[in-house]
């Protein structure tokens, strides 16, 4: 009998508090529980069946194939609908075309080294060795990444599902339309600076070789070679596409990293997103752990990110600090002609623009790091709950960065402590140097 | 008279023997009433008692080892045994019990023959070094040429420490050994050996490869001696070379010359332990930290009960403690071991714009320069990793549940995060990967202010003797 009682009045009162709590918030229960549905369901639909769905996986896909063209990122399925569709074989020919790249990048390297071992070691001289170097360092490293891809990218698929769904279809195609953008026109940066490098070579060729202009390009293009073989037109070419390839992977490294610095740092921003709408609300608790396990998630990931690329951020970051040098190092040099002055103005700065766009999109991600932080000082007193205490200390201890083999973590400051190395060394370099004439054929190396 | 346990024991024998015939009755009286007594008593065994009452092991029962005894049971003190074994036979870390199962047999006594030994390599080191400054002060003071001097120098400083080390050293290893008993321990045998293997491997490698660098300098050394004769005889003209430094003030004498090759083998082992012995520390402290972050990781994402956490966190603070214990220990080993590392690279960078006079000379000089760039990367990478371990444990404390977390699991977290744990050069700099790129850079920048004063030495030029 009593027990009933008891019951009967637990409940009422119950009821009674509830009640009380809806007349009190109604409005903004109401307001929370449609937020709910908001945080949680993918209302918006794709405007076509072909049109992207926002994922990192569909975005960086052209991309990738573009890769496969020049032998780098060996992964099969990059152009599958999801990333349930990658996969990494051994017996893959794109895995068979990536070693095979390698191998020969290794003996071009050697004959390389050969060149430079019988001239005189500067500085200078030591470029190409650097330059063929930093790329078998980097497609090896592309190689060992195309294994641990398919995983990764499926660890990042889980990840945006689990992000809230986009509004609109403009912030759907965002990403996509982000990295087309920026590779489409570093890509073309590129081949513009490559063309003119041929153009400077061929038409005021002021120590030719050979008597053909094209046959005196291929001789000094893969010069390396012709110190030890005599000369043959099909060698040439094979090292004319050879320097091709090169020069490719020399700028897809950046480009790759640049692509995955802003793919990390967009799934930050949707998280920031959300929360800068919902933040100056009281909003439950759950949602706060929501928030708190999503961001942790991201974190994650990108731990795990760079655990995989971080050999490549290095390469990246090495190779542009020592061509940044070294060309500036150049500018000192008389030019022969207006087509040289050109192309070697147009080459400076593409390459500062280039290492200044990596290390600004690679840092977004630090700073879209930080950036809850702030917004959490928002959050009102009715609604700061023990889990917001716990993001926010979780967020100002944590040093969430990508970072070249742990060495060091990419941030803004780096920006300056590059600068500065790079202007220390500039002026020591400089005492040392001597002016090139590169119109002055007896300096050259001797012909065969 | 303390030396030698066996001698021990017959001078007591001896005394015993010495006693008055009357009372060597009256003891063999009184040994045949016990031993009726024991006869009486069923279960006693009257052999084992006289054995452990004279301190004597039976010879007739066969020692007889068990599987268990050669098992590792994952401890440090165990892995380092053979190493710190290895040490002795080069007048270093002079401990006794090193190799013994449990680290309470470990003592360390001034009137020990290791102690002995240590002591006497440390003069004659001194007098070596006594030597070379006065070959030094009498010639040009430059930074090459002082080269010699830091180096047995420093071997001078690390032998002073590792004494001073194997003082502490029991102590060290019986708080190890307690904060490692507490730790969550491991299940297969495979774990446990981890630590214990890598630790080998370190040392094995690195012994092979500065026997092999040793080796490479002797034999451009003697291809050195064979260009510039000074005497008819191959093996005076390579110890003159060698040992400079004697033969600067003495005359030429074959105990002496053999005196001087033996520091020379001795100093270059202690050059190589001394990175060696940080790197194996440094394995070890990274292992403990890996065995309770192998555990968080079990437990990863779970509700786990407060207690689970508060335990954790002790043992975590332990392990801490031990490692800023270490690290007080070690500091001067470690400060010796970068500044040393950093000036060599800087010196052997200068040396490489030198013209090579022999194929001999320039297979050991790029050797040398790799081994040693190596070695250097090698010390700090395996010293940063107790850094790295340390602070992977914070990643497992944020994936806590929300219904699990507790003040326990903040004040873990809060400890973790403000923290600064790694083994440091003296408190003047910490160990961690980004010292690395600072100390290329300054490598860099130094070598470049170098290379403005650099002039060619010119190898072949006998009189000049650079060679070093």
């Amino acid at each position: 009998m009593w027990r009933m009682q008891m019951r009967r009045q637990r409940i009422g009162r119950r009821c009674q508090r509830l009640r009380q709590q809806l007349q009190q918030h109604g409005r903004a229960w109401l307001e929370q529980l449609q937020q709910r549905r908001a945080w949680r369901v993918d209302c918006a639909r794709p405007r076509h069946s072909h049109s992207p769905d926002g994922s990192f996986h569909q975005a960086v896909a052209p991309v990738l194939v573009l890769a496969q063209c020049f032998s780098l990122m060996p992964v099969r399925g990059v152009r599958a609908a999801s990333a349930q569709g990658l996969y990494f074989s051994r017996h893959s020919w794109r895995t068979w075309y990536s070693l095979a790249y390698i191998c020969c990048t290794s003996v071009d390297t050697l004959f390389t080294i050969n060149l430079a071992v019988h001239g005189t070691l500067d500085v200078r001289s030591v470029e190409p060795i650097v330059f063929h170097g930093s790329i078998l360092w980097g497609s090896y490293h592309f190689l060992q990444l195309a294994r641990r891809w398919p995983a990764l990218m499926r660890r990042w698929a889980h990840v945006e599902q689990q992000l809230p769904g986009y509004e609109n279809w403009r912030q759907r195609e965002h990403l996509t339309r982000r990295i087309h953008s920026v590779s489409l026109a570093l890509l073309t940066l590129s081949l513009m600076e490559h063309l003119l490098s041929i153009l400077s070579a061929v038409y005021h060729d002021y120590c030719p070789m050979r008597k053909d202009p094209i046959e005196s390009y291929l001789y000094a293009d893969a010069q390396q070679l012709f110190y030890v073989f005599p000369y043959s037109n099909w060698l040439g070419w094979l090292g004319k596409i050879q320097n091709v390839m090169l020069t490719f992977g020399w700028n897809y490294i950046d480009l790759f990293v640049i692509i995955v610095g802003m793919g990390l740092s967009e799934l930050l921003a949707r998280l920031k997103h959300q929360l800068q709408h919902l933040v100056e609300r009281p909003m439950p608790e759950l949602f706060w752990t929501y928030v708190r396990t999503r961001y942790r998630s991201i974190v994650e990931l990108i731990y795990d990110v760079d655990e995989a690329v971080s050999g490549i951020m290095l390469i990246s970051f090495g190779s542009n600090l020592y061509f940044v040098c070294l060309q500036l190092l150049k500018s000192i040099n008389k030019m022969p002609s207006i087509v040289h002055a050109v192309y070697f103005y147009f080459s400076l700065s593409f390459l500062i623009g280039r290492s200044l766009s990596v290390l600004l999109f690679v840092s977004s991600v630090h700073d879209r790091a930080r950036e809850p932080l702030r917004l959490l000082q928002l959050v009102p007193p009715g609604g700061y709950h023990g889990e917001v205490s716990r993001l926010a200390s979780e967020l100002s201890s944590d040093n969430v960065a990508l970072s070249g083999l742990r060495f060091f973590s990419i941030t803004r400051k780096l920006c300056l402590a590059v600068a500065g190395s790079i202007v220390t060394y500039e002026l020591v370099l400089i005492q040392f140097h001597e002016d090139e004439k590169s119109w002055d054929c007896v300096a050259q190396p001797p012909l065969h | 008279m303390r030396f030698l346990p066996k001698l021990e024991r017959k001078f007591r024998r001896w005394k015993k023997l010495k006693k008055s015939p009357l009372f060597r009755k009256l003891d063999i009286l009184c040994e045949s009433a016990r031993k009726r007594t024991f006869q009486q008593t069923p279960d006693a065994d009257y052999v084992k008692r006289l054995q452990t009452e004279y301190g004597e092991k039976g010879g007739k029962e066969l020692s007889y080892k068990r599987r268990e005894q050669f098992m590792y049971n994952g401890s440090f003190h165990e892995a380092v045994g053979s190493i710190l074994l290895t040490a002795q036979w080069f007048a270093m870390m002079p401990v006794r019990g090193v190799t013994a199962k449990h680290p309470s047999s470990l003592s360390f006594s001034w009137r020990n023959v290791r102690t002995c030994c240590c002591l006497l390599f440390i003069m004659s080191m001194l007098i070596n070094l006594s030597l070379t400054i006065y070959k030094v002060l009498n010639g040009s003071i430059t930074f090459n040429n002082v080269r010699p001097l830091i180096f047995k120098s420093c071997i001078c400083l690390v032998c002073g420490t590792a004494l001073n080390l194997a003082r502490k050293w029991p102590e060290l290893m019986m708080h190890w050994y307690e904060i490692e008993q507490d730790l969550p321990q491991y299940r297969t045998q495979r774990e446990k050996q981890r630590m214990a293997h890598s630790i080998k491997m370190v040392m094995f490698v690195g012994m092979m490869l500065s026997f092999a660098e040793h080796l490479l300098s002797m034999i451009s050394a003697i291809n050195y001696a064979s260009y510039c004769n000074k005497t008819d005889d191959p093996i005076r003209n390579f110890f003159l070379l060698t040992n400079d430094e004697i033969f600067y003030v003495f005359d030429y004498s074959t105990p002496l010359a053999l005196w001087g090759k033996l520091q020379n083998v001795y100093s270059t082992f202690i050059w190589n332990y001394m990175d060696i012995l940080v790197m194996i520390v440094s394995i070890g402290l990274a292992s403990k930290f890996r065995q309770l972050n192998d555990n968080l990781l079990k437990f990863k994402g779970m509700h786990m009960a407060p207690s689970y956490w508060s335990e954790r966190r002790v043992q975590y603070r332990n392990i801490c403690t031990l490692c800023s214990n270490m690290d007080n220990a070690i500091a001067l080993i470690t400060m010796v071991s970068f500044s040393n590392n950093l000036y060599f690279i800087c010196v052997q960078l200068l040396r490489s714009l030198n013209t090579m006079p022999s194929v001999a000379h320039t297979v050991y000089f790029y050797f040398s320069l790799i081994y040693l760039i190596g070695r250097t990367l090698a010390v700090s990478l395996y010293a940063a990793s107790v850094h790295d371990e340390s602070r992977r444990s914070l990643r497992y404390l944020r994936c806590v549940p929300k219904d699990s977390w507790c003040p326990e699991v903040k004040r873990f977290a809060e400890e973790i995060s403000s923290d600064m744990v790694a083994l440091s050069g003296m408190k003047f700099f910490h160990l961690t990967r980004k010292l690395v790129l600072s100390v290329a850079g300054t490598i860099v920048t130094y070598e470049l202010v170098l290379i403005q004063f650099h002039e060619d030495q010119d190898l072949w030029d006998c009189d000049q003797s650079s060679y070093s």
